[in-house]
């Protein structure tokens, strides 16, 4: 049986859900299109002779210093330099600006403001030459990998950071883009006191005509997915508490490997189920249809992934949309 | 002789989780080398394949490397009839386990007062535990994770030698990046030292091939990192 939200013990508030949500058909880049800037990334790169393969889910153009990736399903770009990863000894880089924090949840490094300014500078100024960010940025930020060496007996020996990514996210008509396929990324190594570029990731499908969907009001739109989670159902209802700690609204974009053809409203969701009958508390993270199937039939809008599908959002066989 | 296979999984109605543990040792199952030898799900993941029990051999410990798809906290897993903690008695590698890789939300979880250290006693000849600092998700195109880390490991490099093969934590990274929003972080905790005759076992660069790398028994020490996917 579907929960109700009197199952649920929210620990955030519900969102606001407005009337009706523009959902945007989008395309992915085609190959000649990227050829320019996969172009421009392989010689900044400097990835040098690459031979072309093409497997199911990607073009794959590889050499013996690394290699680009195209995703036909989303016109998606990954390059890496693999000679970055053959240097150093352990995870540590020796950043010259950098600083530690150290807030609730824990201890993290960043770098300081002015390294972080020049190095999303770079990178912006590299991927768009390279036509490989889209318009919609959203934030911009520089996230240091967190490291730490223990002693066999687990002691703290040394902490620090590693690798760099300079991240690019995205939000459309004022909702972020939330999942797997909305960032750009690029990887960066300290080096001589600069910075080199290792790698990047690029995943944004092109933005084109919305079209309005009429939303419920939350109660029946979280009845769409959430309420119906056969996970959360069957631990319900063998009496185990329920609690949820995040329940944003976004727009949901697919990964780079997979179909899409509209960006469509998701719900975010995070929390944990209780210590009970069937077994010990977890923590959980889904992604949930904040629109059902019937309302995109309605604004002539079909998707194998807009299907109820008790996966979540996946394209699923025998699930239809209806 | 082969590097063998393991996937266990919990679908508590959610499929997804099967192809993500399978997807994993299914697509290496094609290659020389590999062999997929143990498929555990739901009713049949039990506790005593990964605690120590008297008289049974841990059948986590009969492959090389595993993908699991059950939940998790910070300091346990869930199997079928219960849960696998830092507080029960866990021998990863004591016969042949190098690679652990989960989906299990926050085990992996690094903090002041809850170090990733916890985890260190259920290494025994174990090289990597892969997991997360925080959730991971589901229902948005996860499934293939499994699928994703072992053809950056191994599977690329091998059809395709000219494809420079990706070490086993960055294959992790970059599954998970493919995989997840970048709010979440993957992250692992891995073991170095030397051999017991003193040859070094570092795994930093190392990569997942048909042949048994040195296990780091002696001189061990151990590195955590994770990132933003």
């Amino acid at each position: 049986m579907a929960l109700t939200l009197k199952d649920i013990d929210l620990k955030t508030g519900l969102p606001d859900l407005p009337p009706t949500i523009p959902v945007f058909e989008v395309s992915a880049p085609t190959l000649e299109e990227r050829q320019p800037g996969l172009e421009q990334l392989r010689d900044h790169l400097r990835l040098g002779e690459l031979r072309s393969i093409q497997l199911d889910h990607a073009l794959i153009m590889a050499g013996e210093r690394g290699e680009i990736e195209y995703f036909y399903a989303s016109g998606g770009v990954w390059a890496r330099d693999a000679t970055a990863s053959r240097e150093g000894t352990n995870e540590l880089r020796r950043w010259t600006d950098i600083q530690e924090s150290e807030n609730g949840e824990g201890r993290r490094f960043t770098l300081g403001p002015e390294t972080t300014r020049r190095l999303i500078s770079q990178a912006r100024e590299l991927l768009q030459g390279a036509g490989l960010i889209g318009r919609e940025i959203a934030s911009e930020t520089v996230d240091l990998d967190q490291v730490a060496h223990l002693t066999a007996k687990g002691k703290e020996r040394e902490r620090g950071a590693g690798q760099a990514t300079v991240k690019f996210s995205y939000a459309v008509e004022g909702l972020p883009v939330r999942g797997a396929g909305a960032k750009t990324l690029m990887f960066a190594e300290p080096e001589n006191g600069s910075v080199r570029f290792t790698g990047a990731f690029h995943t944004w499908r092109i933005l084109g005509t919305p079209r309005t969907i009429t939303m419920s009001p939350i109660e029946k739109a979280l009845e769409v997915g959430l309420l119906i989670d056969p996970e959360l159902v069957a631990y319900r209802e063998a009496g185990h508490k329920i609690v949820i700690t995040r329940l944003d609204v976004a727009y949901l974009a697919l990964p780079a490997f997979m179909r899409q053809s509209h960006l469509f409203p998701a719900f975010q969701v995070e929390g944990h189920v209780s210590d009970g009958k069937k077994g010990p508390g977890f923590r959980f993270a889904r992604y949930h249809h904040a629109a059902p199937p019937a309302a995109y039939v309605a604004a002539d809008v079909y998707g194998s992934y807009l299907s109820v599908n008790p996966d979540g959002i996946a394209p699923a066989g025998p699930h239809r949309q209806r | 002789m082969a590097r063998t296979l393991g996937s266990w999984w919990i679908k508590d109605g959610i499929d997804g989780r099967r192809i993500e543990a399978q997807g994993f040792a299914s697509l290496l199952d094609g290659l020389s080398g590999f062999d997929w030898t143990e498929d555990h799900g739901d009713s049949d993941v039990l506790e005593k394949d990964f605690v120590e029990t008297p008289n049974w051999t841990e059948r986590v410990d009969n492959v090389d490397a595993v993908m699991m798809s059950s939940h998790g906290n910070p300091n346990s897993f869930s199997v079928w009839n219960g849960s696998v903690s830092t507080s029960d008695t866990v021998k990863f590698g004591k016969s042949d386990l190098e690679i652990f890789a989960t989906h299990a939300c926050s085990l992996l979880e690094h903090t002041p007062t809850n170090s990733v250290g916890r985890w260190i006693p259920a290494f025994d000849r174990l090289h990597y535990m892969f997991g997360f600092h925080t959730s991971s998700y589901s229902g948005g195109g996860q499934n293939p994770r499994g699928t994703y880390f072992a053809m950056y490991a191994a599977w690329l490099h091998a059809v395709l030698p000219f494809f420079p093969q990706y070490t086993l934590r960055e294959s992790w990274k970059k599954a998970n990046i493919l995989v997840e929003g970048s709010d979440v972080e993957w992250a692992y905790l891995r073991c170095t030292g030397t051999d017991a005759n003193g040859n070094p076992a570092d795994t930093y660069n190392e990569t997942l091939d048909p042949a048994e790398p040195r296990d780091p028994t002696a001189n061990r020490s151990f590195w955590t990192a994770r990132g933003s996917c």
